[in-house]
């Protein structure tokens, strides 16, 4: 069988690794349009600049991976036709290759506004190796930094470039910075600490105008405000690559459009990564995510469905992150912001704050559908865990904001009415763990 | 392939465990000079308390384990012989971004500063040692290794 993933990075690769361990005899080709040898995370790019890590660590597999798992893998390769009748795939190239299984895992773009003289130089996105090349190239002449959107992509450079000594200033639209994956207080600890190491932010703002004749020289606020700005990186979200799926009239919508088998509507063409959109269960709607653990889940899965295993993917949560900005650590999960459309009665927010902690839990039903934690962030693991169980928590919800609130409330006979080996993240359902329970709690 | 295996019942909540482990993940490896060094006692072996009962949780060591596949960096690697997860034993470095305490359900990863940078730490199965050091330091044969075959 002849397996054609496009993408290698998250879905794409962990796809690969999967459908090798389970098919030995299977041809897998792995197709990416970036000029890269090997894979590497998007997601360390930001590092790269603060020498967190080396250039020689955003790779997350091992140098010998492709001729490990026998993959065949072509770089510099854009698709840009898809023919489903036929199930042949045809490059930039002019390489055409065959098909028998087709993944799309073509993950995400920057989004970039409509503003005036959006094309002068020393403009830049980021997302991708290119892209923080070109930045690299050009942070000699550069001394103002503005970063367009205080979403975490955004903060992340803001924060590496602050630490690197340049002048950094940041302009976001809503009233808050994270506005995703925050409340008004967990965004607070967050933006005072920055703002403590020399960031400035500009809420509720956004950029008419820049200016400059070549390179840029200073953007143009709604307040008027004239900023001073040799560069401007933009980072206000992402949009999934969805275009050759559209032009191969698959169903789309924000995003590619997918069953619970990640199967698009053509039965041969499976999709992974951020390109996709899914039902999230915390805010009832369907939603792309742009979350590393997510894409890496969505391509295992997606390798066993290719392969006829019928595995199905369901309890997605969209939005997921946890980040470190010098002292303050932050993680959240699902839905934070309760909105007015939604049927109060329904929802209860337990919370405690103090001067450097933060916690916030948001429950609908009785079930766990949100969270944030600031600076004690040890109990992520369980509270995520329980978001996609769907358990209801109405017997421990006095107990949910103690800071002994860990798994082994749940390590007890009564767990068992749960029926939690039903619908569980997978690792809690192998049979050595089952078999240590009955050891354990003598069920 | 190892387990870590609890026997509840003989718990009785005495922590040494603990002690071992910090002990034994420590560069002085004596607890006093530890604490000398104005360290913040870091564990990766957790008693915790449920119903005024104690509860030991260890890493699992899961077969399909969702703190490798949350990790951006692929550090967090799965031991092809001996099926131990670790995240300081690659060629990948851990970064400190901390997707592998959001998505690990039994929430024994932790973080600590290591040279200067934050990193996460878990329980490596002792990797200088032949027994865990925690099974050692039990006075009750309540932490056990089991080997169990698929």
């Amino acid at each position: 069988m002849n397996i054609l993933i496009i993408g290698a990075s998250a879905a794409g690769i962990s796809a690969a690794e999967t459908l090798r361990k389970l098919d030995k005899n299977c041809n897998i080709t792995i197709l990416t349009k970036e000029n890269c040898n090997r894979p590497y995370s998007k997601s360390l790019l930001a590092y790269l600049f603060s020498n967190r890590i080396d250039l020689n660590k955003i790779y997350f597999k091992p140098k010998n991976f492709f001729e490990k798992y026998n993959l065949t893998y072509f770089n510099n390769e854009e698709v840009i036709e898809i023919d489903r009748k036929n199930k042949f795939i045809k490059t930039k190239n002019n390489k055409k290759l065959n098909y028998d299984k087709l993944l799309l895992a073509t993950g995400s773009k920057s989004f970039i506004p409509e503003i005036n003289n959006i094309s002068l130089n020393n403009i830049f996105t980021f997302n991708e190796y290119q892209n923080y090349q070109d930045i690299k190239k050009n942070l000699n002449n550069a001394k103002n930094i503005v970063v367009l959107g205080a979403g975490f992509v955004g903060l992340e450079i803001a924060y590496a470039l602050n630490n690197l000594g340049f002048d950094v200033s940041i302009v976001e639209k809503c009233s808050q910075i994270l506005p995703n994956q925050m409340d008004n207080t967990g965004s607070y600890f967050i933006q005072k600490e920055l703002e403590n190491k020399g960031i400035k932010f500009f809420l509720n703002q956004s950029i008419i105008e820049i200016e400059g004749s070549k390179n840029i020289s200073n953007v143009i606020l709604s307040d008027k405000t004239r900023l001073k700005s040799n560069m401007l990186i933009i980072c206000s979200g992402v949009i999934p690559n969805k275009e050759i799926a559209k032009n191969a009239d698959l169903e789309t919508k924000k995003g590619l459009v997918v069953d619970e088998y990640l199967t698009t509507s053509d039965n041969n063409i499976y999709g992974a990564g951020d390109i996709i959109e899914l039902y999230d269960i915390t805010t009832k709607s369907s939603n792309c995510s742009g979350s590393w653990a997510n894409a890496v889940i969505q391509g295992q899965y997606a390798a066993y469905n290719i392969l006829g295993y019928k595995k199905r993917y369901k309890n997605f949560i969209a939005v997921q992150n946890s980040i470190q900005f010098y002292n303050v650590a932050a993680t959240s999960n699902g839905k934070v912001h309760i909105d007015l459309s939604d049927d109060q009665s329904n929802y209860e927010v337990l919370s405690i704050k103090e001067k450097n902690y933060y916690k916030k839990i948001v429950l609908r039903d009785n079930k766990i559908i949100g969270f944030i934690l600031i600076n004690k962030i040890n109990q992520a693991g369980l509270l995520s865990a329980l978001i996609k169980l769907q358990l209801d928590i109405s017997e421990y919800k006095e107990k949910l904001l103690y800071d002994d609130f860990t798994y082994s409330y749940f390590i007890d006979e009564k767990f068992e009415q749960y029926n939690a080996y039903a619908e569980i993240p997978d690792c809690w359902k192998y049979n050595e763990w089952y078999l240590e329970r009955k050891f354990c709690a003598g069920i | 392939m190892k387990k870590l295996f609890i026997n509840l019942e003989r718990c009785f909540g005495c922590k040494r465990c603990e002690l071992a482990c910090i002990i034994e993940h420590s560069e002085e490896k004596n607890y006093a000079y530890y604490l000398l060094n104005q360290k913040e006692p870091k564990t990766r072996i957790f008693v915790e308390n449920y119903l005024n009962r104690p509860i030991p949780l260890v890493c699992h060591h899961c077969k399909d384990a969702l703190c490798i596949s949350a990790c951006i960096s692929g550090c967090m690697q799965k031991d092809e012989k001996t099926d131990i997860v670790r995240n300081d034993n690659s060629e990948q470095k851990c970064v400190g971004c901390w997707m592998c305490i959001l998505n690990c359900p039994f929430n024994v990863i932790d973080r600590e500063m290591k040279n200067d940078e934050l990193q996460a730490i878990k329980c490596d199965f002792c990797a200088n040692r032949e027994i865990p050091a925690c099974v050692e330091a039990c006075p009750n044969e309540v932490i056990s290794v089991i080997d169990i075959n698929e």
